[in-house]
């Protein structure tokens, strides 16, 4: 865990304000969409930047720490050809710099709760084991775009692409009671909608957790999330036994 | 310590790596091999090597350009795994190798110190402790603070010496980097290789100067083509490998193995 804490060091050295530019990311991002759907689209949630904040905070966790984290990996190399040490410390570094990022956002947006006087609910305490899941999936897409990436270069624009699908197709910038109400899916494809993306029942989790005191929008929520949940521990699984064959080759690779 | 009298054990090792012909793979071949095995050349970088380091010697490693000991180093610091064969190695390992490598060049020396360290997996006290012993080693005390990008390739130097010996190792391999130093550096780092092969240590050093090849080392070892090509004392051995890349590429050469 020190190597973790150590590798942290190394990647903010030069930007005092590191944190804190990493809050304002999420921050412009809310404006520019709430300006976006609320006012020129007329999106008819309430409280739409506030909705969008909460989930775009778990969202950013993600996307960043998968792409940071292969990066993180390749630019390591001339460390790991000069050390042994157990080559999972670079991904468990990015995972937890971001982690902390994560964490320092959500205590800024229950702080402004707390300002603006909204209770704070006894439901944010399913937070922690959506994290738990998130953590799962993300260090096991981790695991293995990292080892991908050594071999095809070309991974980091796939992924890019990938993840910028991959936001709108999980509920961020609109609320699962739209995609369940809308007419133009099929009941098919709902559930595929549903199934098939683990992030999808944990931004649901976190934005009712967070926001609507866990009445949950969706009847079948832990089943969702339980298959969530299994999905993540496959994913885990799978990245764990490709970096377990992969990792002492890591420094090979030129 | 220990009980048997070998540092380091190395039997038959041998390492291959998997060389790509291109650059890079692009999209449209990998999509095109997606179904055949990835084409890959096989090199051999070390094809069978036995080999032994004692307590109390200190063994130079000499061979041209390509011949394979930056790999042996490695294999034997366990940064590579081997692809065949043993290595056993029965104490702690200090390792010099490239200087452009493993320093993060952003951080000052200081915390190079500190992260290089934890990277061989001893504590913020061990670090702590061993400090002044590295400081007093590396006369840089007015740079320990400076980003090392703004380093000479001898600053360098003296912190990864400092560094490769703070943490008391059993054995040390030093890969090609004394010549970075200044003279005056260069006599006591010696001097601290021949203490520290005094005091029970072993040391493994790959140097392309034949002086110092000669007045340091105890045995030489003579790698051709990943290959032990001849091993004994230090003066057959170099007689040997000077006779024959040339009597003109003598001292302090890159030679070019023509790979
Ligand atoms: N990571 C690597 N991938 C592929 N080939 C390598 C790698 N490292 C070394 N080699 C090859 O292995 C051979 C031995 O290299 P090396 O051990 O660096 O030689 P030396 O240190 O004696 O100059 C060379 O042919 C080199 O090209
Ligand atoms: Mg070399």
């Amino acid at each position: 865990m020190r190597l973790v804490v150590r590798n942290l060091k190394v990647r903010y050295k030069n930007s005092a304000l590191g944190f804190f530019w990493s809050f304002l990311n999420p921050l412009t991002q809310v404006i520019v969409m709430t300006i976006a759907f609320r006012y020129i689209m007329g999106s008819q949630i309430e409280n739409y930047s506030v909705h969008l904040f909460t989930v775009l905070l778990p969202w950013q966790f993600f996307a960043q720490a998968v792409s940071d984290g292969s990066v993180s990996v390749a630019e390591n190399i001339p460390l790991m050809k000069k050390f042994p040490f157990p080559r999972i410390v670079l991904p468990m570094s990015t995972i937890i710099s971001n982690f902390v990022h994560l964490v320092l956002g959500l205590t800024v947006l229950v702080a402004v709760f707390v300002v603006l006087r909204v209770a704070v609910l006894p439901s944010f305490a399913w937070v922690p084991l959506f994290l738990v899941i998130q953590l799962m999936f993300m260090l096991g897409v981790l695991m293995m775009v990292a080892v991908l990436r050594m071999y095809y270069d070309d991974i980091r624009f796939i992924l890019e692409a990938l993840l910028r699908l991959w936001f709108f197709l999980t509920p961020l910038l609109y609320n699962i009671q739209m995609v369940m109400e809308t007419e133009r899916l099929t009941a098919l494809h709902k559930q595929l909608y549903l199934l098939l993306n683990p992030l999808t029942p944990l931004m649901i989790g976190y934005r009712s957790a967070l926001l609507e005191g866990g009445v949950w929008p969706l009847a079948d929520f832990w089943f969702y999330l339980g298959v969530s949940a299994v999905i993540s521990g496959l994913v885990f699984l799978v990245g764990l036994v490709v970096w377990r064959r992969y990792e002492w080759q890591l420094p090979e690779l030129l | 310590m220990n009980d048997g009298q070998y540092l380091v054990e190395v039997s038959n090792l041998r390492k291959r790596f998997n060389v790509r012909r291109e650059q890079a793979a692009t999209l449209k071949r990998v999509v095109t091999r997606l179904f055949r095995p990835y084409p890959h050349e096989a090199l051999w970088a070390l094809e069978g090597v036995s080999l032994s380091v004692k307590r109390g010697e200190i063994v130079g490693l000499i061979g041209v350009n390509g011949s394979g000991k930056s790999t042996l180093l490695r294999v034997i610091a366990g940064i590579y795994v081997p692809t065949e064969g043993d290595v056993v190695v029965n104490g702690q390992v200090g390792a010099l190798f490239e200087l452009e490598t493993g320093f993060s060049l952003e951080l000052s020396g200081m915390d190079n110190i500190f992260l290089s360290g934890s990277l061989m997996g001893y504590s913020r006290t061990q670090i702590t402790e061993a400090l002044p012993r590295v400081a007093e080693m590396v006369e840089l005390e007015e740079f320990l603070q400076v980003p090392v990008k703004a380093y000479s390739s001898g600053m360098k130097f003296r912190l990864g010496f400092g560094i490769a010996m703070a943490f008391d190792p059993e054995v040390l391999l030093v890969d090609e980097v004394m010549a970075a130093a200044d003279e005056a550096f260069q006599r006591k780092a010696y001097r601290r290789l021949r203490e520290f092969r005094d005091s029970g240590s072993g040391v493994m050093l790959v140097s392309h100067e034949m002086d110092a090849v000669r007045s340091h080392c105890d045995r030489v070892i003579w790698l051709a083509d990943g290959k032990i090509r001849a091993e004994g004392s230090t003066d057959e051995v170099l007689d040997a490998y000077l006779s024959e890349i040339g009597p003109e590429a003598g001292n302090n050469s890159n030679i070019n193995s023509g790979r």
